[in-house]
């Protein structure tokens, strides 16, 4: 049963993570201010999608983070990224589950 | 002796995923309170500190080594006291120096507290309000009452907005 949920938990994480690739090449060609902006607004969203995959499954939160490509410090350090941006932080609160 | 691995297995596992989970909770839980830093910060936007603030204040917090939990803690604190005492003038910049003083965890959210006290803004700004609604109200009558006197004259709506 638990390996089930860590399944499920990895494989959302990595969903998402497959999310943030995808927009990275979206975003990269043309390098304009508004891919920039619609970039970070979909990292926002995948930070919270993990956070999200974090509080739902605990016990597998190490390997969520794996999936998507974080470390304990670079998600500290990408909460503050987020944080200090108003558009950001409000994309991100919204996918939020309490 | 086949029944006997897997039961022994199965008790191994048991035996060493307890105290894993014990280990790690502390830092999921921490990890979980930093997931809600920016909600945190969307909430103080809301209540009005100012986003040149908000980003002050996280710039300084980040640099001082404060984990995005404490941050979490900050801004909380932050908006309770607003709420509690009415806002100060440069909130970013006195969380700032707070840092450079060296002040982190209770003692900061203290000097926080003392702040939104010394500044007294919310006793002022709410009689201020009170009397700004006071003023609202009458207004509001004297324009009901003109427009109950001269129907089809003046603009009805004009206090709208």
């Amino acid at each position: 049963m638990k390996s089930l949920f860590v399944g499920a938990a990895l494989l959302l994480a990595v969903a998402g993570c497959g999310k943030v690739e995808q927009n990275v090449d979206k975003a990269t060609p043309e390098g304009t201010a508004a891919a920039k902006i619609a970039s970070n607004v979909d990292r926002a969203r995948d930070a919270a999608r993990v956070a999200n995959a974090m509080k739902e499954h605990p016990a597998a939160a190490d390997s969520v983070l794996a999936a998507a490509g974080f470390s304990r410090d670079s998600f500290e350090k990408t909460m503050f990224e987020i944080a200090a941006d108003s558009a950001m932080s409000a994309e991100y609160a919204a996918a939020k589950k309490p | 002796m086949r029944r006997k691995i897997p039961v022994l297995l199965m008790a191994l596992s048991i035996g060493w995923s307890a105290p894993v989970r014990a280990q790690t909770s502390d830092w999921v839980n921490q990890i979980l309170s930093a997931a809600l830093l920016p909600v945190v910060t969307t909430q103080a936007r809301r209540d009005g500190i100012s986003d040149a603030d908000i980003r002050a204040a996280i710039d300084a917090m980040s640099r001082a080594g404060l984990s995005a939990q404490e941050a979490t803690v900050v801004f909380d604190n932050e908006r309770a006291y607003r709420k509690e005492h009415g806002p100060v003038n440069n909130f970013g910049s006195f969380v700032q120096d707070q840092l450079k003083a060296g002040k982190r965890g209770p003692e900061l959210a203290a000097a926080i507290k003392a702040e939104h006290i010394r500044q007294g803004k919310g006793n002022a700004m709410k009689g201020k309000d009170k009397d700004r609604d006071n003023d609202d109200a009458d207004k509001k009558d004297k324009d009901k009452n003109e427009g109950n006197r001269g129907k089809g004259r003046g603009r009805p709506n004009s206090n709208i907005s």
